[in-house]
C-alpha cells in the first residue's frame, strides 16, 4: 500500500494528484493540496470580505464603527481612571487607546476565532477546505478593524501632544509576531471548542480577567515592585509594552522584549498547530 | 511498474480498503464536566458503527459510476471520502485532477451576500482563483438565469433560484470529476432537464462522474457501472441494469424480513397452496414443451426485424400428453429493462375471432404463428417470453422467460433516441395454426 504512496511523485508530477488520503499515514500523507498561494490569498480575502460585509450589513455607519468603538471605550476608561480613580499619567487618553487597540486585536480575534470552525461547520461538511483557514480569516478581519482604528489614534495622539516618532513605522515588526501569536491561540481555542463547547463560554470571563491583569489601563511601573515580576508571567505584557513603545512613547523596541515576543509567537503557533493537527480528522464527525 | 503506472494514469479515482467509522457516545458528553466525570467513572463508552467497510472503487476517465443502496447505507459517506471531506480510519484514496463536489447545491453560500458575491466565494472555496472566477462569471450568470436578482442578496431568492445558482457554480469549475449526491432530485422539470443536459455535455467532454441517487432510471440511463452498497459494504459491482435488479432484490428481501412473523408465514402458506393446486390437476408442468420460438421478418430474416414492416412470431410446441382441452399458447415482448410492452395468447385470439383448433389438445408437434402487419417498435433489442397454459389459464404448463431476442433496426432512427416512445400494443395481429393431421 505504501509503495504506491511513495511511488506517487512520478504520477503526481505528470497528472497533478489533487490529494491523497492514507489511513496509516495519519497526518503526513493527508491531502496534498495543489492550490497555489495566490488562490489561498484570494480565498482568505473573499472570506474576510464576507465577514466584514456580514458584520456591517444594515448598519448606517458601517466601517465607521470600527473606528468609533475604541474611541468610545477610551472615553469611558479615561473618565473612570483619571477622574474617578485619579490616575496621574500624562496623555492618559492616548495612553489607554494605544493599549486598548492592541488588546482589542487579541480579544476580538479570539472571541470570533473560538467559534470560527464551529460556525463554518456546514461548509466543512460539504467542501474540502482546511478548517485552520477560518481562525486565520477571523484574525485578518479583526486586523482590518485595527488598521482602521489607527487613524483616529494618530489624530488623538497629535491632538493631545503625544510625541510620535518614526518608530511608529516599525509597527509591523511587532504586529507580525503578534498576529502569529493570536492565530496560534485562536486555532487552539477554535479547535478545543469543537470537542468542548464550554471553551466558548469560558473565554469571555477569562479574557476580562486577563484585561485587568495586563498593563493596558496602567503602566507596568505603577505596580508595586513585588507584583511587577508576576506581570511578566502574563504573555500579553511584552506585546503590550512593545506596541506602546512604538505607538505612544516613540521609543525603539527593547531587544529583550522582541526576543520574548518572537518566542511567544512561536510557542502559541506550535501549540495551535499541534492541537489542530491532532483533532482535525475528527472535525467533520463532531461538528 | 511501468505497465501498472500507465493504467493507473487513466484512473481518476483509486480507492482501496476504505473504512469509515462513526463513534456514537452512549452517554453524550458535550461539556468538559461531563467528559471528565465520564472519564473518571469509566463510563465514556463508545458505540462504534461502520459507515463503510473495506470499500474499493476505481473511476476511469470519462466513466460514470453510480452508487445505489438503501438510506444510510454509506453511499454519501463514500462520496464525502472521495471529495476529501471525510477522512477514513483505514484505507487509501487517490484522486487525480480537479474535483467538483456537488454534495449540496450552494455550499458556502452566505444568505447576506449577493448572488455575484456568493459565486466568488463558492467557486473560490472549490479552488478557483479570482481571475478564473471573473472569466466564468458571465457563463455562470447566464446558466443560473437570475436576471436582476443576480446582484441581490441570496436570502431573497426562491429555493429554485438558489439551486440554479449553486448548480451553475459547481459545474462552472471545469472539473475532471463530478461527485453528485442526489441533487438532481430537486428543482422543477426545466431545471432538471437543464442539469441533465449539462451533465451529458460534461460526459461527452470526458468528465468522469460518481453519482449517488435513488432514481434507478437515471442509473440505468447514464451509468457505465453501478455499485450496490448495503450496510457499508459493497455487495455488487457491475452492469447498472443487473445492479438495479440486485438492489431491488435486496430491498424486497429486506421488506419481507421486516414484516411481522405472522404475515411472513401467511405469504409462505400461499406459495405452498399454489404449488399443491397444480399437482391436483390432470396434467402437470412439463406436459407440453416449447421447442422453438422465432421472430421472422418480411424476407424470412430470423430475429432481425425492420421497424414498420410486417413480421411473424412463430412458437413451436411439443404436446406430450393428450390434454382434456386445447392448451393456451401465449407470448409477451419485453423491453431490455424487463418491462413487458405487449403480448397476447390464443385464448384472446379465439375471443376476437380466430378459434383455437380442438386438435391442439392432441399429442404431437404444433406451430402457432402470430402475424403482425407492421412492427411498431423503436430500434433496440427486445426479448420474448413464450408460455403454454391450460385451457382455463389457471396453470402454467411451460414458460420460457427469455425465449428469444428481437433486434429491431430502424433505418430512420438508428440512434434510438426515442426508445421510450414505444408503440402501442399489437393485439390486432392475426393468428394461424399448423396442427399435425389426425392419425
Amino acid at each position: 500500500m505504501h509503495t504506491r504512496t511513495n511511488a506517487g511523485p512520478k504520477a503526481t508530477v505528470a497528472r497533478k494528484t489533487l490529494w491523497l488520503v492514507s489511513g496509516a499515514a495519519m497526518n503526513s500523507g493527508r491531502m496534498l493540496e495543489t492550490r497555489s498561494l495566490a488562490k489561498w490569498k484570494d480565498l482568505v480575502i473573499l472570506l474576510v470580505q464576507r465577514d466584514l460585509r456580514v458584520r456591517y450589513r444594515g448598519s448606517f455607519l458601517g466601517y465607521v464603527w470600527s473606528m468609533m468603538n475604541p474611541l468610545l471605550y477610551m472615553a469611558i476608561l479615561s473618565f473612570v481612571f483619571s477622574h474617578l480613580m485619579r490616575v496621574k499619567i500624562e496623555n492618559y487618553a492616548a495612553f489607554i487607546l494605544s493599549g486598548t487597540l492592541t488588546w482589542n486585536l487579541f480579544h476580538q480575534s479570539l472571541m470570533i476565532g473560538v467559534n470560527s470552525i464551529l460556525g463554518n461547520g456546514a461548509l466543512l461538511r460539504k467542501v474540502q477546505v482546511p478548517a485552520a483557514l477560518f481562525p486565520a480569516v477571523s484574525v485578518c478581519s479583526v486586523l482590518v478593524n485595527f488598521v482602521l482604528a489607527l487613524g483616529p489614534y494618530v489624530l488623538i495622539a497629535l491632538a493631545t501632544g503625544v510625541q510620535l516618532t518614526p518608530w511608529i513605522l516599525a509597527l509591523p515588526l511587532v504586529i507580525v509576531p503578534y498576529l502569529i501569536f493570536i492565530y496560534g491561540l485562536a486555532l487552539f481555542v477554535g479547535t478545543m471548542n469543537i470537542s468542548f463547547r464550554d471553551v466558548g463560554h469560558t473565554l469571555e470571563p477569562l479574557l476580562t480577567m486577563l484585561f485587568y491583569a495586563s498593563p493596558i489601563v496602567y503602566p507596568v511601573e505603577m505596580l508595586p515592585e513585588s507584583y511587577r515580576k508576576l506581570l511578566w508571567l502574563n504573555p500579553m505584557t511584552p506585546f503590550l509594552t512593545e506596541m506602546r513603545s512604538l505607538l505612544f512613547y516613540g521609543r525603539a523596541p527593547s531587544a529583550q522584549g522582541m526576543t520574548l515576543i518572537f518566542a511567544l509567537a512561536f510557542a502559541a503557533f506550535v501549540l495551535g498547530v499541534l492541537v489542530y493537527r491532532k483533532n482535525r480528522d475528527g472535525f467533520v464527525y463532531n461538528l | 511498474m511501468t505497465a501498472s503506472s500507465t493504467t493507473s494514469e487513466q484512473l481518476l479515482v483509486e480507492a482501496r480498503g476504505v473504512t469509515v467509522q462513526y463513534r456514537m457516545q452512549e452517554s453524550h458528553t458535550s461539556t468538559l464536566k461531563e467528559f471528565v466525570l465520564a472519564k473518571i467513572s469509566g463510563k465514556a463508552s463508545w458505540k462504534v458503527s461502520y459507515a463503510l467497510k473495506n470499500a474499493a472503487l476505481t473511476v476511469g476517465k470519462g466513466e460514470c459510476v453510480a452508487l445505489i443502496g438503501h438510506n444510510g447505507c454509506g453511499k454519501s459517506t463514500f462520496l464525502k471520502v472521495l471529495a476529501g471531506i471525510l477522512k477514513p480510519i483505514e484505507g487509501e484514496v487517490l484522486v487525480r485532477g480537479r474535483v467538483a463536489p456537488l454534495i449540496e447545491l450552494g455550499a458556502g453560500f452566505d444568505p447576506e451576500l449577493t448572488g455575484r458575491e456568493n459565486v466568488f466565494l463558492s467557486c473560490s472555496l472549490m479552488g478557483l482563483s479570482r481571475k478564473e472566477i471573473e472569466e466564468r462569471m458571465e457563463a455562470i450568470a447566464a446558466f443560473a438565469e437570475l436576471g436582476d436578482y443576480f446582484d441581490q442578496p441570496v436570502k431573497t431568492y426562491s429555493s429554485g433560484m438558489y439551486m440554479r445558482l449553486g448548480f451553475s457554480c459547481s459545474t462552472a469549475i471545469d472539473a475532471e470529476l463530478l461527485l453528485i449526491d442526489e441533487i438532481l432530485a430537486v428543482g422543477d422539470e426545466n431545471f432538471q432537464k437543464k442539469c441533465f443536459e449539462r451533465l451529458h455535455k460534461a460526459r461527452r467532454e470526458g468528465v468522469s462522474l460518481v453519482l449517488v441517487t435513488h432514481d434507478l432510471n437515471v442509473v440505468r440511463q447514464i451509468a457505465d457501472r453501478a455499485l450496490v452498497i448495503d450496510h457499508g459494504e459493497i455487495q455488487y459491482e457491475g452492469d447498472p441494469r443487473l445492479a438495479v435488479d440486485f438492489y431491488l432484490d435486496l430491498m424486497e428481501k429486506a421488506r419481507i424480513a421486516a414484516l411481522p412473523e405472522a404475515v411472513r408465514e401467511e405469504l409462505k402458506r400461499q406459495v405452498e397452496l399454489k404449488k399443491n393446486d397444480r399437482i391436483h390437476r390432470d396434467f402437470s408442468r412439463g406436459d407440453a414443451k416449447i421447442s422453438r420460438v422465432a421472430a421472422l421478418g418480411k424476407n424470412g430474416s430470423l430475429g432481425v426485424l425492420t421497424a414498420g414492416e410486417p413480421w411473424t412470431l412463430e412458437i413451436e410446441i411439443d404436446v406430450l400428453i393428450a390434454f382434456p382441452a386445447p392448451p393456451v399458447i401465449g407470448y409477451a415482448v419485453r423491453r431490455p429493462d424487463g418491462v413487458r410492452i405487449f403480448g397476447s395468447n390464443t385464448k384472446t385470439k379465439a375471443e376476437s375471432g380466430t378459434p383455437t383448433p380442438q386438435s391442439l389438445k392432441n399429442k404431437g408437434r404444433h406451430v402457432v404463428r402470430f402475424c403482425f402487419d407492421g412492427l411498431a417498435l423503436a430500434s433496440g433489442t427486445y426479448s420474448v417470453i413464450a408460455a403454454v397454459h391450460n385451457h382455463g389459464l389457471e396453470a402454467t404448463i411451460e414458460i420460457i422467460e427469455i425465449a428469444g431476442a428481437i433486434r429491431v433496426v430502424d433505418p430512420n432512427d438508428e440512434d434510438n433516441f426515442d426508445a421510450d416512445l414505444l408503440a402501442a400494443n399489437q393485439r390486432s395481429g392475426t393468428v394461424e395454426f399448423i396442427v399435425p393431421t389426425a392419425e
